[in-house]
């Protein structure tokens, strides 16, 4: 009866040994991947020609981080980016659509937009980066296509503020 | 050899192991951090401690198997205790059920039940354990921390090789010991200084105050101003503990009030020259470091849903769609603070905005099951002496942190909170059932 319980006790701890490696190992390694692809992929967007080298790079850096992407909104801007620089605007917008599901960050709707823009989705391209640029008006000079339509936009709402602050005095 | 007094009895094999992996956890949870990792520090932390949980329950498990269920049962949270804990683990899920994003409450799911789960281990865990062990334990995290909270501080030595050149990376922002930021750093040590000062205070110890003057210090030099506030508030709830006759202990909480209050002012007096301006201007962006924001937009919150809240982990969800909102009501701050914030800075409102108001009730229910333990009376070398003392400071150190800072948001002082807590709670129960 004794060695029962102590085979018992074994398998309990056999099963929280293999939890511990889904629940804590995997994320760790994800974690520790994430930093290497984001310092690859800046070193990517600072290469100059050698189109296939970046594209070749880049296609490895997205099959690495989609398997840890799964809540992380960092990983999926990552893949999204790595995705433009292989002309996957398509992909590219699908990855931050699915990042805003977990995190409205202004720069998730900038990218968004502007990979929409590429993808030639011009209507929510302009909706979502008057969104960004709302909340942060520098984001417009990060804006090539589009840049008189969302500036105006913001100009729009920001007189509408001034006008509001003169009624409230 | 000293002989092994004649009632101390040998604990089971299973009890060990479970004091074992809850010390281990509190020891490697404030200390581990991943160098290589794109969050090198509260991502690893939180991990870690969840793996530390999952070990409990399997410790929990092993002593219900080898010692019997009854055995475990008679050790687990009762009355009182339980009903809180089992509350939180079912309002939880219930605010989850109805989230406005369930996609981003469950993480928040899982990380309740992990503090849970390290509660109820340290909990039973504790019960075989005395005041010194259990505060040895909280310093081999605590002293490391503090110690290079210190070198950092002072420009001694720093392990991490920031930016030297950059002129935006104040002393403060250096600070960030093996936690990763000095916010942090405070939030972790607070809990500590506070128990350390107090059984310094009733064993009159050398040794113990030197543990206590090094997390203190340590408190100190992350000049986190919530955190030292929160040490000055458990300085002056320990002064309504002391009895009357006890004069040298009243000299020395006064002395640790005094060193709080210092270093308030040292750390708060570039804020204090800029806050007349600001009141006289009503300028409350700069009169709150700009935290008027994830504050106003907390209450939005939870006033939008006041009794289920927006659900848990959703505040930074939401935070851009309500700032737009606030910006229509204040259209003078619209180029105000626009970061786009992921915790209220406040986690008296955090919960309240993610939990509703029978969230937070929840959250002051557990303050005031601690606080209520404290007793007044002679300090005695004791676990009961202990709890007595350490548990209204405790509790409003950590109630005063969180008015200004987010500690329930961070696995280490979570952890370290827990930890304490679990201790007050056993202890005081234990005195109640003798």
């Amino acid at each position: 009866m004794k060695a029962l319980r102590w085979i018992g006790a074994a398998a309990v701890w056999a099963v929280a040994i293999a939890a511990i490696i889904p629940a804590t190992v995997e994320p760790l390694r994800c974690n520790d991947l994430e930093a290497v692809v984001e310092q690859r992929t800046l070193a990517l967007n600072r290469i100059v020609g050698q189109q296939l080298r970046v594209a070749d790079q880049a296609r490895r850096n997205i099959d690495q981080v989609r398997p840890c992407m799964t809540g992380h909104v960092n990983r999926y801007m990552l893949a999204a980016s790595n995705a433009r620089m292989v002309n996957d605007n398509a992909t590219a917008a699908a990855l931050y659509r699915e990042a805003l599901r977990y995190d409205n960050r202004p720069e998730v709707y900038l990218n968004l937009g502007l990979a929409e823009s590429a993808n030639g989705e011009d209507a929510a391209a302009v909706q979502h980066l008057t969104t960004a640029c709302l909340y942060d008006p520098e984001m417009v000079n990060e804006i090539e296509k589009h840049h008189q339509e969302v500036q105006q936009n913001v100009w729009n709402y920001q007189l509408r503020m001034e006008e509001l602050k003169r009624t409230r005095r | 050899m000293k002989p092994r007094p004649a009632n101390r009895l040998r604990r089971p094999f299973s009890r060990q192991l479970l004091w074992w992996v809850v010390a281990a956890s509190a020891i490697a949870v404030p200390l581990f951090y991943s160098p290589a990792g794109h969050d090198g520090f509260r991502l690893p932390k939180e991990l870690l401690l969840r793996a530390s949980a999952i070990a409990i329950l399997a410790a929990l498990a092993t002593m219900a198997i080898l010692d019997g269920p009854r055995a475990l049962l008679a050790r687990l949270p009762r009355g009182k205790v339980a009903w809180v804990a089992g509350g939180i683990a079912a309002w939880t899920l219930i605010t989850t059920a109805f989230s406005t994003n369930r996609l981003v409450s469950w993480p928040a799911v899982i990380y309740t039940a992990t503090l849970l789960a390290f509660f109820v281990g340290a909990y039973v865990a504790i019960g075989d354990r005395g005041a010194k062990p259990l505060l040895v334990v909280a310093l081999c995290g605590a002293i490391p921390n503090a110690l290079l909270a210190i070198l950092q501080r002072t420009a001694i030595w720093n392990p991490f090789h920031l930016d030297p050149g950059n002129a935006l990376l104040t002393a403060h922002l250096r600070t960030t010991a093996l936690l990763g930021n000095a916010n942090d750093v405070g939030s972790y040590l607070l809990p500590v200084a506070v128990a350390t000062a107090i059984w310094a205070l009733v064993t009159r110890r050398a040794g113990w105050w030197a543990a206590a003057g090094v997390v203190v210090a340590g408190l100190m030099a992350s000049e986190a101003l919530s955190a030292i506030g929160g040490f000055f508030a458990g300085c002056i709830a320990v002064m309504l503990l002391i009895p009357r006759r006890g004069k040298t202990l009243r000299w020395t909480a006064i002395a640790l009030l005094v060193i709080a209050a210092a270093g308030i002012v040292t750390v708060g007096r570039q804020r204090f020259a800029t806050i007349g301006v600001a009141i006289h201007e009503a300028d409350y962006p700069t009169l709150t470091s700009q935290r008027i924001f994830p504050i106003a937009i907390a209450w939005d919150m939870f006033t939008q849903r006041p009794l289920t809240g927006q659900g848990p982990g959703t505040f930074k969800y939401h935070y851009l769609e309500y700032r737009m909102r606030f910006n229509e009501r204040h259209p003078q701050w619209i180029f105000a603070g626009n970061e786009n914030y992921a915790q209220a800075h406040c986690d008296h409102l955090q919960l309240l905005a993610e939990e509703g108001i029978l969230g937070y009730a929840l959250f002051a229910a557990a303050l005031w099951l601690i606080a209520r333990c404290a007793r007044k009376g002679p300090q005695e070398e004791t676990r009961g002496g202990f709890a007595r003392v350490a548990a209204l400071p405790l509790a409003t150190s950590f109630a005063v942190l969180a008015l200004g800072a987010f500690p329930l948001e961070l696995a280490a002082p979570s952890q370290t909170m827990l930890y304490f807590a679990a201790a007050i709670l056993r202890w005081s129960d234990d005195d109640e059932g003798a």
